[in-house]
């Protein structure tokens, strides 16, 4: 099977000193196996309540190769330093389109990191499906306490 | 739905679609049905709010939207007043 892309996954990098660093803008993600499964339960097959949505955001340090068959982020951040999976604090749809915008700002604390390079969206705060996930065209490099990351997850489904 | 193929922004209304951000931009300011719903938090004490109805937000050079938002109580303290908004707090 191909890989399946939908919608795209933006992050920027602002310094201490203000300088910014463009490390994914509008970078193709993919839409996994298990995230199309959670898909269709959640609007057709589910017979309960569903999931939360899809608004958890993760990362990870590692270098990965997203693929559909992927259920996990391969060495997601699961540390203190500010990264670690978060409900992004913004969800917004566009009416009469197909376009929703899952997006949060994280500062960096602590001993940072020394390289973000990929982020996922999962449907819960731990465990959970792995719905879409995307490499930065560039990493962020070293992050350091007080440094931001915005990721910025649009979703285009219709 | 074409899940499987997505990638462009398209409108339900005129079926525009396309893969440009500033096209995309261009197209919802120039027709008022596209309007933002959602959550997002106080940009001043970071309450959560749930709001519906906003003007389109165009997406900027960096994928965002930058959508910020004052809940009821900090808007107050800014105007002085309890003024009426499109946004609410949960």
């Amino acid at each position: 099977m191909t890989s399946k892309r939908i919608g795209f996954c933006s992050a920027v990098v602002t310094y201490k000193d203000g300088s910014k660093k463009i490390c994914s803008l509008m970078q193709k993600n993919l839409l996994t196996n298990s995230g199309k499964d959670w898909v269709h339960a959640q609007l057709y097959t589910n017979t309960t309540a569903g999931t939360r949505g899809a608004g958890f955001i993760a990362h990870t340090q590692s270098t990965i190769t997203p693929a559909v068959g992927d259920t996990t982020l391969s060495g997601e951040i699961a540390d203190g330093a500010g990264l670690a999976r978060y409900d992004a604090t913004t969800k917004n749809h566009t009416a009469a389109s197909n376009s929703t915008l899952i997006e949060d700002t994280k500062t960096i604390s602590g001993a940072g990191y020394t390289d973000v390079k990929s982020s996922a969206l999962f449907n819960a705060s731990s465990a959970g499906t792995m719905v879409h996930e995307a490499n930065f065209s560039t990493s962020t490099g070293a992050l350091a306490s007080g440094d931001t990351l915005k990721t910025s997850w649009t979703v285009n489904a219709s | 739905m074409a899940l499987l193929e997505g990638g462009s922004f398209r409108c339900d209304e005129s079926h525009f679609e396309t893969g440009s951000i500033d096209e995309w931009n261009k197209h919802c300011e120039q027709h008022d049905v596209h309007t933002e719903s959602g959550s997002t938090a106080c940009i001043v004490c970071k309450t959560p709010i749930e709001y519906s109805d906003l003007p389109f937000h165009k997406l900027d050079s960096t994928g965002s939207k930058n959508i910020m938002l004052k809940c009821e109580e900090c808007e107050a303290k800014t105007t002085g007043k309890v003024k009426r908004r499109s946004a609410s707090t949960q």
